[in-house]
């Protein structure tokens, strides 16, 4: 048997039918490029998602949201517990239209006190955090991100300018660490940050603050000191036994729990879309074989007549399979760098280059080209060379 | 170079009676000969050529080729034989499209265990042989019926086979191909080939020099004439 000539001939037939070939490609192009982009942005999304986490949280901290939540509530938690190190409120405001010199952006509010930059992780580049004398006197100051202040000053130094917080006018006294964008999609280097109590006099107008933030000594006792606190916010807002709470608590042992089930999952879901689709690759590789067999019922019997072994048949047919599937791992491995390229440049991932990832994919494209091949080729070589060449 | 004898075969179709095509048919054909088995259609040539080409077995009788019993060989031995020593023409051609006529006479050479080397060459060396030295990267469709049975027969020469095999190989053709085809036929043989053509054409027949009638399950000499 001549083997080399042999595998060239049935390279030659894919050549051939160009439109076929693509469509038994596309399923394993796809499959395959989503597992280089698992495997190339996986670890970076994980990273990045825990970053986030950590950036949020940061060890030992306990966060709360309501609707009902003051700061005098902030206060009583901390005088009551020992163990309270810092708290900082929250007040988120949602977005709003911010201006400057004729240029207007929609940018997402939020009052903070004069130890948010401990308490929430996040201090400034350039110019200087709030202080108290901000607070207490709910002065018009403001932070803005990296990036709307290229929006709104054209790379220029917004420090000491004024911006209009919808009428209000603020000065910029500094501008905020970059983070990118958090796991929700928002951009946090668009956000504008003022003075708690400037958002709740001037810009809101109410006291409900709706999120803090405490930080307390033994990071392993959060969970603890969260029940402490669920007990004494229960009573301050006079919740009867066997009610709901009317707020929620989260701690940083659960947002450990919580990225690590995110990590986890991430992996899981961009595995199972990939071999689901390169299942559904291989049904359509082998339906698509097989009625190229039928097709070719002629050439079977011609070929069998001319001195091809049941054998060397099998071989023909399961090889074309197999080499659309190989060609098609390649291109997708191609098109999975190329996307992972796009998608890390989008949502500043990190790509991270694993030779095993690379491996299990054109695997997985060669094991598809087998496995869809199998049934056609045993079809072919099952012919019978006198009902073939009727 | 073909020997059978008591060769017996028959069909059993589902709902009917057993069909017995072929009863203790004796059969002989010597090296360099040029026969013709002619018949009418259902007179069971087509079986006859598909035993005698190793394509099917038959129920019982002996059959020699080249000397050698082949009634009992596994089916990859069997590929061997007629990848080796037997050239099929069809009635259809038989060729693959979208493929030249140089690569269709590879193909042979492609499940030979011989190992050429130059498959291309031996290849275009063939079509020579049949008149189509200027055909060799034409594709079937670009060819006339005459030229694609050209082709049918270089590919059936081209492992230098003891005996080429043709079932009907002028029956898609017009009068003038089919005649030149003959011809060819006819010249190969007298090169050297040992031809069997299977026709229910008696004038195609008489271009060999050898006529047999199969009839009643049995075959019967003809008028033998002496090759010229």
């Amino acid at each position: 048997m001549n083997w080399k000539l042999l595998l060239n001939s049935s390279l030659r037939n894919l050549g051939r039918f160009k439109l076929r070939s693509f469509f038994m490609s596309i399923g394993v192009i796809l499959g395959v490029a989503t597992l280089i982009i698992g495997s190339t942005l996986g670890g970076g999304a994980a990273q990045k998602i825990g970053d986030q986490i950590d950036q949020m949280f940061g060890p030992g901290t306990i966060f709360i949201a309501s609707y009902e939540l003051k700061e005098p509530d902030l206060k009583a938690v901390a005088d009551e517990l020992d163990q309270v190190i810092a708290y900082a409120p929250r007040m988120m405001m949602g977005e709003l239209e911010i201006s400057s010199a004729g240029r207007s952006s929609q940018a997402g509010v939020a009052g903070y006190s004069a130890n948010a930059d401990y308490v929430w992780n996040r201090g400034v580049t350039d110019g200087r955090f709030f202080d108290d004398r901000d607070i207490q006197r709910a002065a018009r100051v403001a932070l803005i991100g990296s990036k709307l202040q290229d929006e709104l000053f054209a790379g220029g130094d917004a420090i000491g300018e004024e911006i209009m917080i919808g009428s209000a006018p603020f000065e910029v006294v500094g501008i905020l660490e970059p983070i990118g964008i958090d796991p929700h999609g928002e951009d946090r280097d668009m956000e504008v940050y003022v003075p708690f109590t400037t958002a709740q006099r001037r810009l809101a107008n109410t006291d409900i603050i709706g999120m803090a933030k405490f930080v307390v000594s033994n990071a392993d006792l959060v969970d603890e000191d969260a029940d402490q606190i669920a007990a004494i916010l229960r009573d301050r807002y006079q919740i009867a036994e066997g009610e709901k709470d009317s707020f929620q608590l989260y701690t940083s042992k659960f947002a450990d729990v919580a990225a690590a089930k995110a990590k986890r999952m991430l992996n899981v879901y961009v595995l199972l879309a990939a071999v689901i689709v390169l299942l559904v690759a291989a049904v359509v590789i082998a339906s698509i074989m097989l009625v190229v067999v039928r097709e070719r019922i002629a050439e079977v019997g011609l070929r069998k007549a001319v001195g091809a072994t049941s054998g060397s048949i099998a071989a023909q047919f399961l090889w074309e399979a197999t080499t659309v599937s190989m060609v098609s791992g390649v291109l997708g491995v191609a098109v999975g760098f190329g996307a992972a390229a796009v998608f890390a440049n989008l949502y500043e991932i990190p790509m991270q280059l694993k030779p095993l990832g690379l491996l299990v994919a054109l695997g997985a494209s060669v094991l598809v080209g087998i496995v869809s091949g199998i049934i056609p080729a045993r079809r072919a070589a099952r012919l019978d060379p006198i009902e073939a060449l009727r | 170079m073909i020997k059978i004898e008591k060769l017996c075969k028959s069909f059993q179709r589902p709902g009917e009676d057993v069909l017995h095509v072929l009863r203790d048919l004796d059969f002989c054909v010597d090296a360099g000969e040029f026969v013709a088995i002619v018949g009418a259609s259902g007179s069971g040539k087509t079986t006859l050529m598909n035993i005698l080409g190793l394509l099917d077995r038959a129920d019982s009788g002996g059959y020699e080729l080249h000397d050698r019993p082949v009634e009992n060989l596994s089916s990859e031995e069997r590929a061997r034989v007629r990848n080796e020593d037997i050239g099929f023409v069809f009635q259809q051609f038989h060729l693959l499209p979208r493929t030249t006529a140089t690569e269709n006479v590879e193909l042979p050479m492609l499940y030979s265990t011989r190992g050429d080397t130059d498959i291309s060459k031996k290849a275009r060396e063939a079509l020579c042989r049949v008149g189509l030295e200027e055909r060799l990267t034409h594709y079937p469709s670009e060819l006339s019926g005459g030229q694609q049975q050209r082709v049918a027969i270089a590919r059936a020469l081209v492992n230098d086979p003891g005996i080429i095999l043709a079932d009907e190989p002028t029956g898609n053709l017009d009068q003038e191909s089919g005649r030149q085809i003959m011809n060819l036929f006819a010249e190969l043989n007298r090169n050297g080939s040992t031809i069997l053509l299977i026709t229910h054409d008696e004038a195609i027949a008489s271009a060999a020099s050898r006529v047999v009638r199969i009839a009643d399950c049995q075959l019967q000499e003809a008028i033998t004439r002496v090759a010229s």
